[in-house]
């Protein structure tokens, strides 16, 4: 998978893809221009257009229809999808590509698969879409997606370990009747959200959303965001009918002042060892307490 | 309670066939139009509902033009004089309450009863309860009023048991019918809940141990951001055959679920048990803040849905599911 290449190399095995033959056949990561391959989480700098999705990679997107990935092990790099992409597979690395859609959910891991990667990509809801990822029981990671013109930018529903890190969430579009979250969790267990940037402003609900809806919620480390927009820009909602939520800590993260309609969070209902702390105004630094 | 059993049972036109609305005749149309303007109620509100013979196609669930509402449900449409009454356990087999204004709570224990054209006003577990294992019990152009957040009760329903509830207009609770196994709930409005307390709302509560139900040509609206306009779960048991048809259902958290998320292991308890034969069919689905349906743990048939406001299709990939 890394051998030498040159751009001859290169656009033939564009032509091949093109032919939907070499997901597999990822070029290397060496002609990457610009972003570093694993900017340590929570010490970068802020997710923002110049550090995510394909573009800051240097990479050249070649087209494509939308895709199915069902064969694990499959490296999905470089593609411009118009359409959306489907995960039904364990092992699967989708990176450095564009997806625009705006299908209610542009980019789909189902439920029951492990060891997905999904990185510098960009995902374009064009407006029309209801949730840009949305990530059901499956271990995923997502990392420096740039997200954008979506109702809702993640939606996660699984327990079996997720991973949402150096992500950039914006410009929300939503319907009049239309609830926008950056991010939404309405049940769910084992996961860790660093480092991201959830810039929702304008948006009428969230930049991140956890309540139980759906289910309870279960071990959350929600650590050095940025948030911005919606009623409330975070809400940890336990008055709903989904059960409790319990050990989340939500460290470390920064408020845009003014941002939002009526405040900076929630945090109320049904809880239990909900630890609080580190979180401040992006603006001055101002403590804000829970 | 005696003497206003059957009294004016045949007053009202509207009465004079059990399935009067949703079947209706032309002549039924007639009848309706000249009912609205003599009774000058809600000026030509029934030339904006037009009966539900009048519906383009055959349980699309985007082309109804009559949903139920408060211009067509309770006793108000039908003309009626309603007479004051406390609360009523009906006992005797067949009787048939009509015209009353409850202040207070009815009670069923006999088979093959019915209450129409009546407001019940009660701030009580349940406004009208018909006890298990009751056959034949209806509540018909009924108009229910739980009193609200301020005067209600908490963890309030509107009619719980086994029941056939038409043509009612339901608010002001915190669960508008709960029904039980061979129940139908048909053309009637839900709306505006309310109840103090900790509620958690749902316009029709099917919480498992129950099958055969069906939900038709409703107008479910929850203005809250919970809990559901229809829930089905597993909390008591099994569930088995409920059809939710052609219905308006807006808002809540999820606005519809089928949630087989209960029983042993679950971090909510509950008996558990199997969900089948659920489907949803024909509905105009408002979405709820959360989304437009809870599927959880089983597999509903589910075609004909559209989007309350866009009327767009709904295709399953709509479903939230957890894993938790």
């Amino acid at each position: 998978m890394n051998r030498p290449i040159n751009l001859i190399l290169k656009a033939a095995l564009a032509a091949t893809w093109l032919c939907g033959e070499a997901y597999a056949l990822a070029p290397p990561t060496n002609l990457r221009v610009g972003a570093p391959t694993t900017p340590p989480p929570t010490s970068g700098a802020k997710p923002t257009a110049a550090n995510t999705g394909w573009q800051p990679t240097g990479v050249t997107l070649s087209p494509s229809g939308s895709i199915t990935v069902t064969a694990s092990g499959t490296v999905v790099d470089s593609k411009d999808i118009s359409g959306t992409l489907t995960i039904q597979a364990s092992n699967v690395t989708v990176k450095r590509c564009r997806v625009r859609s705006s299908s209610y959910y542009p980019i789909q891991v189902k439920d029951g698969y492990s060891n997905v990667v999904i990185q510098d990509t960009e995902v374009d809801g064009m407006g029309g879409s209801s949730k840009a990822i949305l990530i059901g029981n499956s271990q995923v990671t997502v990392q420096r997606a740039n997200i954008h013109d979506s109702e809702d930018g993640l939606s996660l529903n699984g327990s079996a370990g997720l991973t949402i890190v150096d992500n950039y969430v914006h410009n929300p579009r939503h319907s009049s009747e239309g609830h926008s979250d950056g991010f939404e969790m309405y049940g769910g267990a084992h996961m860790v959200i660093k480092h991201n940037n959830f810039d929702y402003s304008g948006a009428n609900t969230s930049a991140s959303n956890f309540s139980n809806w759906g289910g309870s919620i279960n071990d959350v480390t929600y650590d050095g965001n940025w948030l911005a927009g919606g009623a409330y820009m975070l809400y940890v909602d336990g008055n709903f009918s989904g059960g409790p939520i319990s050990n989340v800590k939500i460290t470390n993260n920064r408020f845009v002042r003014g941002s939002s309609q009526y405040g900076t969070h929630v945090v109320r209902g049904n809880l239990s060892n909900i630890t609080w702390s580190g979180n401040v105004y992006d603006d001055n630094g101002q403590a804000i307490g829970q | 309670m005696t003497p206003f059993l059957n009294e004016a049972s045949a007053m009202h036109p509207l009465t004079s066939t059990p399935s009067a609305r949703p079947g209706a005749s032309p002549r039924r149309a007639l009848r309706l139009l000249v009912l609205a303007a003599l009774c000058q109620a809600a000026a030509g509100a029934y030339a904006l509902s037009p009966p539900t013979n009048l519906r383009i196609g055959t349980g699309g669930g985007g082309t109804s033009t009559a949903w139920p509402s408060a211009s067509n449900t309770g006793w108000q449409p039908t003309g009626v004089t309603l007479k004051s009454s406390g609360s009523l356990t009906v006992s005797t087999a067949g009787a048939v309450i009509d015209g009353l204004d409850v202040s207070g709570t009815i009670y069923i224990s006999a088979n093959n009863v019915t209450i129409k054209r009546s407001r019940i006003r009660a701030s009580a577990f349940a406004a009208i309860q018909i006890r298990s294992g009751v056959t034949g019990a209806r509540v018909e152009d009924c108009e229910i009023d739980g009193r609200g957040v301020s005067g209600g009760a908490t963890n309030s329903m509107g009619v719980i048991g086994p029941v056939t509830v038409l043509r009612s207009n339901i608010y002001g609770v915190e669960n508008g019918v709960t029904p039980e196994s061979g129940s139908l709930v048909q053309d009637s409005y839900i709306h505006d809940l309310g109840a103090p307390g900790s509620p958690h709302y749902d316009g029709i509560q099917i919480d498992g141990g129950l099958s055969n139900i069906v939900i038709r040509h409703n107008n479910i609206v929850i203005s809250q951001s919970q809990t559901s306009a229809v829930m089905i779960d597993n909390y008591f048991g099994s569930i088995s055959n409920i059809s939710v048809d052609n219905n308006r259902l807006v808002g809540g958290g999820f606005t519809v679920y089928s949630d087989g998320q209960f029983g042993s292991g679950s971090p909510r308890g509950g008996s558990g048990g199997t969900i089948s034969g659920v489907s949803f069919t024909n509905n105009r689905l408002g979405k709820g803040a959360a989304g437009y349906a809870n599927i959880v743990k089983n597999t509903p048939a589910w075609s004909g849905n559209v989007d309350d406001v866009t009327g767009q299709s709904l295709g399953t990939n709509v479903w939230w599911t957890s894993a938790t």
